[in-house]
């Protein structure tokens, strides 16, 4: 199914803002300088309108305006109102031509002299004169604590259909995962959490196919990054659109060049890190994303620069003035020092920063707080904040998983302590009922919440064991007999 | 077989048959006679023939040098023509999705494919398009020829066969060349083909040997240069890089085992190769990316294709009669895997537990015991290779194995 932006705007500003994600250009909707637009003009000329289809599944509409080999700039159209962007070729897949000349798409007696459109620069949009245009629906989901025991695949996706209850146009999800190492924040170069990746795959179709195929109305998937380390880091690779935090980060997992060190032989090792990794790219891939930036993030021996200007990769060291390293290749003279891991400044790996980030056109901007988000996105003076049950569900799997970890412990002992109370068969087969009777409340303990004390498995190794001894203790009481 | 078949295949595209049909020239110097059945922007379909068999091909514009109409097509042979139910007849032709997923082998097994194709043919007929949608993690290199053979036999010769990849790996990616055309999902990936066992432990040797001369003959037949393939086996006694160069102005794509011959490095000498979409479609591995089946019919050049089945939430694709059979039988075997997991696990405590009793008490735990063994038996009936996924037992060691805890059994109710 593919939304145009027609379907998933609701509003001028969420339309704009909805080309941002691949866009080198932010286009801002904060003030009132294009008035009178009706929504009949949009009805008119939609049909004639040029075609861009991106290659996560968005066409957007307007007039081509230029492009080169590595770019497209286009006049986006919403609502009869246009806005320049510039979308990196590598994500569109094509362009289909309309035959309307871009003034015919104007209501002549309703715009100003000083329509961005008819002057063709890269103009802000203001957007409170369109007083007859519903606010968007904003919702936030925040995804804190450990990745794969807080931040796993149930409660995302009970969070996320709390959330389409609420209809909402932007769903931003603030991903803020707790990553520290000896009880405080942990650095840059921990990088030893790759094979998280098995978790985010399985939270991945929450944002990307449930939404897309099965939600009525589709959001704009907004991730705003605090701390996205580990597993966490491919999460918003998931994202219509990335902003950052001023310190938030995308990174530590550039560990899967060591991944199976030391087991078997090297190349089954290098077809296992293969095969990961072609999936990690897919999920970048999938969403619009250069997968490169995987590459760049997983692997130490990937070398990748690029120049700022035109935001293009190479996968190779500079050579050209202007161009920026991202990532060496940590040999030699090249690995990092001490000095560099301690102020995280090291690059045999790439981390993310809201800095490198908006460069790369990774990110779409930077904002400190959700105002400063809102503003970025062009709905500050013009949303409606919706709130659901989100937080709320994972906030209790949180609390549960907690509970849950204390109580297998708790039931074990009570378990060890069934004694029987005579010494007759009644009474013997009353303990071994008892016994199995604790040992099914554990298994119901993982079955709920398995997948957070062991995601990988999501506690089926654990469940098969305690089978295991639910049956020894049947076949006793098999053999209780008169 | 395979190699006469593939002889079969070389001379289908070699030989000249005897009556006169349209000739492609191909620009590696291969001469096609053929029926021309659709033309779109330079690329081809085709029906070739090999004495009474006749196949549908497809030639991609780039691949071809030149078309001699020298007569037109025997519009009586020609697919629309032929049958008013074939998919060509009404316009659109008909298409449908038969998702292949699960282990090699398990649930993604030859006989299954073979036993859907009368179901194929009844929903979508001769000509119509038949997409294999494929989704494996790989599984046992035994089941690979016996799916390359029932693509390459039994549903090219009736179908308009294309691939389309979620994730092919190892013995799935093996598989998947069989198909010349392949397309990929926006996430899909294909490759990491090594063969291994236990501990990360490389296949080498005859068995080694074996893999690369069935991935040649493969390869072939999805008219692909081996030397792809063998960077996505890799080997545990020398490094396969690969590299490439594309022809900005033909598109031909030139492989080298190198890293630095070709203008593009594909895989470095130590790393084993998985595509994914982007540089599948780079180097011409895939004819394009499709998220859901109406950007694969555009992809594959079609204004529009009567998607057969019924479309449920969730589905990039309409659920057919045939791919819903598919499905069924699929969970069957999920649940028959697990099935036997859980059997074996309780024979083998009922079993061991028998041993420590006598007399009533063995009998009522050898009762059991048997109980769970022939549920294991149904389970193997039902897919034999499950005694080795499941319990690790070899499937042509099974029968012995039954019979042998049989015997065993036999042997502990003895007084």
């Amino acid at each position: 199914m593919i939304n145009t932006l027609k379907n998933i705007a609701g509003s001028l500003a969420l339309g704009v803002a909805a080309i941002a994600p691949l866009g080198v250009t932010t286009v801002l909707v904060s003030g009132g300088m294009v008035s009178g637009v009706s929504a009949a003009t949009v009805a008119e000329t939609s049909l004639a309108l040029d075609q861009l289809v991106l290659r996560n599944g968005k066409i957007i509409e307007g007039q081509l305006i230029r492009e080169t080999a590595t770019e497209v700039e286009f006049n986006v159209i919403v609502a009869g109102i246009s806005a320049p962007a510039t979308f990196k070729k590598s994500m569109v897949i094509e362009i289909i031509r309309g035959d309307t000349d871009p003034a015919d798409l104007i209501d002549d007696e309703t715009v100003e002299d000083d329509n961005p459109l008819l002057n063709g620069g890269n103009r802000e949009i203001e957007v409170d004169a369109l007083a007859d245009i519903d606010a968007p629906k904003v919702y936030v989901i925040n995804l804190k604590g450990v990745f794969g025991r807080a931040i796993s695949p149930t409660p995302v996706r009970e969070a996320v259909q709390a959330a389409r209850k609420e209809e909402p146009d932007f769903l931003i999800v603030h991903l803020d995962n707790t990553w520290t190492f000896r009880g405080s924040d942990a650095p840059d170069e921990l990088q030893g959490s790759f094979d998280q990746f098995t978790i985010a795959d399985k939270i991945e179709p929450i944002f990307t196919k449930e939404i897309d195929l099965e939600w009525d109305k589709k959001p704009h998937v907004v991730f705003w990054v605090g701390n996205a380390m580990g597993g966490a880091a491919f999460l918003p690779f998931l994202a219509d659109e990335v902003f950052f935090e001023p310190d938030g980060r995308v990174g530590g997992i550039g560990s899967l060049e060591q991944m199976f060190e030391g087991v078997g032989d090297e190349v089954v090792r290098q077809k296992q890190r293969s095969l990961r990794l072609a999936r990690a790219q897919g999920l970048a891939i999938a969403s619009g994303y250069d997968y490169r930036l995987i590459n760049a993030l997983a692997q130490r021996s990937y070398v990748l620069s690029f120049d700022p200007n035109t935001g293009e990769m190479f996968e190779r060291m500079p050579e050209r003035p202007g161009e920026l390293l991202l990532t060496d290749d940590g040999e030699d003279d090249r690995i990092d020092t001490m000095d560099q891991l301690v102020r995280g400044t090291g690059n045999d790996v790439l981390t993310l920063k809201a800095d490198n980030a908006l460069k790369l056109g990774f990110s779409s901007g930077t904002a400190a707080d959700l105002d400063e988000l809102l503003e970025l996105l062009g709905i500050l003076r013009n949303h409606e904040l919706v709130e659901g049950r989100s937080d709320q569900i994972l906030e209790s799997w949180s609390r549960n998983v907690e509970t849950a970890l204390r109580s297998i412990p708790r039931l074990r002992r009570e378990f060890e302590q069934v004694q029987a109370r005579g010494n007759t068969l009644r009474d013997q087969r009353r303990a071994i009922s008892q016994r199995i009777s604790i040992l099914e409340e554990i298994q119901g303990v993982a079955r709920r919440y398995g997948e957070s004390f062991d995601p990988n498995a999501n506690g089926m190794g654990f469940i098969a064991n305690i089978e295991t001894e639910i049956e020894e203790l049947r076949i006793q009481l098999l053999l209780l007999r008169d | 077989m395979l190699r006469t078949l593939i002889a079969c295949l070389a001379m289908m595209l070699t030989v000249m048959v005897a009556s006169a049909r349209d000739i492609i020239i191909l620009k590696d110097g291969r001469q096609v006679e053929c029926d021309i059945v659709r033309e779109i922007d330079g690329n081809l379909w085709v029906i070739v023939y090999t004495g009474d068999i006749k196949r549908q091909e497809f030639f991609s514009a780039t691949a071809v040098k030149e078309v001699r109409r020298d007569a037109a097509p025997d519009v009586a042979d020609a697919p629309q023509g032929e049958d008013d139910d074939t998919a060509m007849a009404s316009g659109a032709p008909k298409g449908m999705v038969i998702t292949m997923e699960g282990m090699v082998g398990v649930e993604m097994a030859a006989h299954k494919i073979e036993e859907l194709i009368p179901t194929i043919e009844k929903e979508i007929g001769e000509g119509g398009i038949l997409v294999l949608k494929i989704n494996s993690g790989g599984g046992f290199l035994a089941e690979i020829p016996l799916l390359s053979d029932v693509i390459e036999y039994k549903l090219k010769p009736k179908f308009e066969v294309v691939g389309w990849i979620e994730s092919a790996i190892s013995a799935a990616a093996m598989t998947g060349i069989t198909m010349e055309r392949l397309y990929f999902m926006p996430e899909g990936n294909l490759g990491a083909a090594t063969g291994w066992s236990g501990a990360l432990v490389a296949m080498r040797g005859r068995g080694l040997a074996e893999a690369n001369y069935l991935m040649e003959q493969i390869s072939a037949r999805g008219k692909r240069d081996y030397k792809i393939m063998s960077a996505m086996q890799g080997s545990p006694d020398e490094e396969r890089p690969l590299s490439c160069t594309v022809d900005p102005r033909t598109g031909r794509v030139t492989w080298y085992t190198s890293e630095d011959d070709g203008e593009m490095l594909i895989n470095r000498g130590k790393d084993v190769l998985t595509f994914n979409s982007v540089v599948a479609e780079q180097v011409g591995f895939s004819e394009g990316i499709a998220r859901d089946v109406f950007e694969l019919a555009r992809e594959m050049g079609y204004d529009e294709v009567d998607w057969v089945g019924e479309w449920k939430e969730g589905m990039v694709h309409p659920i057919s009669k045939a791919e819903r059979e598919n499905r069924r039988w699929r969970e069957f075997i999920d649940q028959n895997n697990a099935g036997m997991g859980v059997a074996y696990q309780k024979y083998a405590m009922y079993a061991a537990a028998a041993e420590g009793q006598q007399g009533e008490n063995r009998g009522l735990l050898v009762g059991k015991a048997r109980t769970f063994l022939r549920q294991m038996k149904r389970y193997a009936d039902a897919s034999p290779k499950l005694a080795t996924v499941a319990i690790g037992i070899g499937w042509d060691q099974w029968d012995a194995w039954y019979a042998g805890q049989e015997e065993y059994l036999r042997e502990l109710m003895r007084p």
